[in-house]
């Protein structure tokens, strides 16, 4: 039961700070939408931001869970390659709200910032991941394509509209796969 | 980020290189001279948002890159241009997270590696295996592609040009009514219905606001402008506006429309 309630906690405060922003919504907010006492959330979540912090980790274990499906045995290129076409299908998905990391980033600008510290830690991870398979992959500049791959899919990421949306899905996906290829 | 959409940025872009390829890719290293100025990246990181796409907000930067990629004999500028966006959109978010660590750069470099297959696309490599007729089919073919796509080159480049005047009149920082009156003076002047000022005899910096504003050029004093603006039509009206001559709605004139025929009684 602890448990649950705990994940049902979360789960509403994730679907509102995805919808509205993190500073946007109050804990008052996560209340009444999940239609609990305010001393209940506090009895899971110490803090606001410990809330986001779990929200943070929650998101991230999801997303890679479902970057990593895929061919084990492929060659690194075509992992690289279906790391970033993965990603960028999963952007493209209209229920997709934006990068919980990049907008947790951004709306906590302070670098000292607990939030902020973990929003990094995410898109080193992220970056990481890249390079290693541009390494395994035996491009010689592999940060760099990394970081490239990386503003590919984070620039295709921001818009909201629909259609505007899907083409930019598109042109990323060209962009990452003419990268790919030319990258020695 | 009204960067994106300042005159200063294009005339920046000019400067870029002396090739259409070189002035587009230099729209990363303007940006990254920008942000080295001092002050200007603490302000930027403080204002960031992840906006909706840039090539929505940005309708001035967006019809001259698409010029220049025109230009540059990409063969989908449209498509090379809302790439080149997505990479910057992705290089400025990286230069909030890690500011100074070459974001913009790598993002030229990116650009640079679409833009070289971009314009190698029509991939004509095979062709050359064949022998004999073939080849001079495709030479044909080639012929006749080469002089349709410049046509067609020709005629987005005059839409494009359209699309950019337009934009940079909707971003003028002046009052649009002013701007909706002089440039209805000047279809007049265009239509031949009034005559054109005579530069030489108006204030020279009237001269100067006039010119910009009829030639789409952003101006760079908008406060000092539109006074002269509207000294210049005032001027205009009091000098020169006698010599106006509207011709009848109707097609008829005073000189031409003699009334004829039996039905008249004449």
């Amino acid at each position: 039961m602890a448990t649950k309630m705990r994940e049902y906690i979360l789960e509403v405060a994730s679907d509102l700070f995805l919808t509205q922003g993190i500073n946007a919504t109050s804990v008052d907010a996560i209340v009444a939408k999940a239609d609990i006492a305010k001393v209940t959330l506090y009895k899971y979540f110490k803090s606001k931001e410990q809330l986001i912090l779990e929200y943070l980790k929650d998101y991230d274990d999801k997303l890679w869970s479902i970057l990593s499906k895929g061919d084990e045995h492929a060659s690194a290129e075509t992992q690289l390659t279906n790391l970033v076409i993965n990603l960028l299908e999963l952007i493209g998905n209209p229920d997709f709200k934006g990068f919980a990391f990049i907008n947790a980033g951004v709306e906590f600008p302070q670098s000292d910032s607990a939030v902020h510290q973990t929003s990094r830690e995410f898109s080193r991870n992220l970056r990481n991941q890249l390079a290693k398979l541009a390494a395994a992959a035996g491009k010689k500049n592999a940060e760099v394509l990394a970081l490239q791959l990386q503003m590919v899919i984070e620039g295709a990421s921001v818009s909201n509209e629909l259609q505007i949306k899907a083409e930019a899905i598109e042109h990323a996906k060209d962009m990452a796969r003419i990268l790919i290829d030319s990258a020695k | 980020m009204e960067i994106l959409n300042s005159s200063w940025l294009l005339r920046m872009l000019e400067n870029g290189g002396s090739k259409p390829s070189e002035k587009l890719l230099s729209l990363f290293s303007c940006l990254e001279t920008w942000l080295g100025a001092p002050g200007i990246r603490e302000r930027f990181v403080a204002d960031f948002k992840p906006d909706p796409m840039l090539n929505q907000r940005c309708p001035a930067l967006t019809a001259r890159l698409t010029e220049l990629a025109t230009q540059a004999r990409i063969s989908r500028p449209e498509v090379f241009v809302a790439q080149m966006l997505i990479l910057l959109q992705g290089a400025l978010t990286e230069e909030v997270r890690n500011p100074g660590l070459g974001a913009l750069n790598a993002a030229r470099v990116a650009a640079r590696a679409i833009l070289e297959d971009a314009i190698q696309r029509p991939a004509l490599k095979p062709a050359w295996k064949w022998s004999g007729a073939a080849v001079a089919s495709i030479l044909i073919g080639m012929a006749g592609y080469l002089v349709g796509s410049q046509i067609a080159v020709e005629t987005t480049a005059d839409s494009y040009q359209k699309a950019y005047n337009q934009a940079m009149l909707e971003s003028s920082p002046i009052n649009p009514d002013l701007i909706a009156k002089v440039m209805a003076l000047q279809a007049e002047i265009n239509a031949g219905h009034c005559p054109a000022p005579q530069l030489f005899a108006m204030p020279q910096d009237q001269a100067a606001a006039y010119m910009d504003m009829i030639t789409y050029r952003a101006s760079m004093h908008p406060l000092q402008d539109s006074e002269r603006l509207t000294k210049f039509l005032v001027w205009y009206k009091q000098n020169r506006e006698w010599e106006c001559y509207f011709p009848p709605s109707n097609g008829h004139t005073a000189v031409s429309w003699v009334p004829r025929g039996k039905q008249y009684g004449y």
